[in-house]
């Protein structure tokens, strides 16, 4: 259990979380759900998540806020936060300069990502990140 | 029709478009876990896709309210209209750990209004609350919504309340303004779009009154206050 990854999914719709929650965690993840930024603060720091998936449009704060808040902690710099959300692309200002300083390591349009693609994407960050510790 | 109007409708069509995005993913995403055999809760996607028809449903009644000759407006029972909201709403509620009461303080006169429609805006409005994330705090509580009905000097109030929503009159009339300016019309509410709100408040429009942030028992909400009937009030 404890070599199991850990992902803390930020999703305000209960009914997502809890579909997505159990997809992962039936692909050996061990995934933690929030439904905002002050859950999700509170949770980074018990939980130090190996990567964060965001959904930007939440009630409150938005997924920006958290962002910034995140990255302004130095013990928090490195998390990884894959984007997941129902705004386009195109209607994000999210430029290859704000991604990076945000700590952002993909963007998927949520309506068009299949549980598989999800999976596939996660599973393939985790791999390149061992890839990479390896050739270190 | 007047140009306004239909700026109106078609603003609050294409928030409901964006609105139902979320019922179809909840549905593409529960069958594909089904097909995973992880997840079989064939009743939570009937639930869903009753409550997306009911919105579509809702959205056709408030097209086209201005070109009726007048009002035919009927005595209605108040405790009636909430009471069915509530059983519209009972099976999306559990599925969102929600509970729903129905708080109805003593008896009411029949408002003049039309039943139909007071009782899809309603179900509309409940609707937004239901999805508008109400744990979404530190502590880990359920979603508490109440549908109650009581008398002021002006008629009888109607709506909705939750003790963990506040709005304030302020970002209430800011987001009338706002419908289909920016994503999330209400965000201190809700993160989509809020359409429910939006489709109650039109309906509400069309029986001559509107949704007004109300107070009951410490909990804020949105409510209607409609007028009784002056023949029945004394029945």
């Amino acid at each position: 259990m404890s070599n199991r990854h850990k992902i803390l999914l930020i999703e305000p719709d209960l009914l997502l979380a809890t579909i997505y929650k159990e997809h992962l965690n039936a692909h050996k993840y061990n995934v933690r759900v929030v439904g905002g930024v002050q859950k999700a603060i509170y949770e980074i720091d018990k939980l130090r998540p190996d990567l964060v998936i965001l959904e930007l449009q939440l009630s409150t704060h938005n997924g920006y806020e958290f962002l910034y808040e995140l990255r302004s902690y130095s013990e928090w710099q490195n998390i990884p936060v894959l984007v997941h959300s129902m705004v386009p692309l195109d209607d994000l200002n999210l430029d290859t300069n704000v991604s990076s300083e945000l700590g952002i390591i993909g963007y998927l349009y949520k309506p068009n990502t299949s549980l598989s693609k999800l999976l596939y994407e996660i599973n393939n960050y985790f791999q390149l990140a061992l890839d990479e510790t390896n050739r270190n | 029709m007047t140009s306004s109007r239909q700026f109106e409708e078609d603003n609050l069509l294409k928030m409901i478009i964006e609105q139902l995005k979320l019922p179809l993913l909840h549905i593409a995403r529960q069958t594909a876990l089904a097909r995973y055999g992880t997840l079989t809760n064939y009743g939570d996607i009937n639930s869903i896709a009753e409550m997306s028809i009911r919105m579509i449903d809702s959205y056709l009644l408030t097209k086209g309210q201005n070109s009726q000759l007048g009002l035919q407006l009927e005595p209605v029972s108040i405790s009636s209209v909430l009471h069915e909201a509530a059983n519209n709403l009972y099976n999306l509620a559990k599925m969102y750990n929600c509970s729903i009461e129905l708080e109805l303080s003593g008896r009411f006169a029949p408002v003049m209004s039309q039943k139909s429609k007071l009782e899809a805006a309603f179900t509309m409005l409940g609707y937004s609350y239901i999805e508008a994330n109400l744990s979404n705090s530190l502590k880990d509580v359920s979603g508490r919504i109440i549908l109650s009905g009581y008398r002021s000097s002006r008629g009888t109030v109607a709506g909705i309340f939750s003790p963990q929503l506040e709005i304030s009159n302020d970002s209430f009339r800011r987001s009338i303004n706002s419908v289909n300016k920016t994503r999330q019309s209400m965000p201190e509410m809700t993160q989509s779009t809020g359409a429910g709100i939006f489709i109650a408040n039109s309906i509400l429009n069309g029986l001559a009154t509107k949704l007004k942030v109300a107070h009951y028992k410490h909990t804020s909400g949105l409510a209607a206050t409609l007028t009784p009937s002056q023949q029945l009030q004394f029945v």
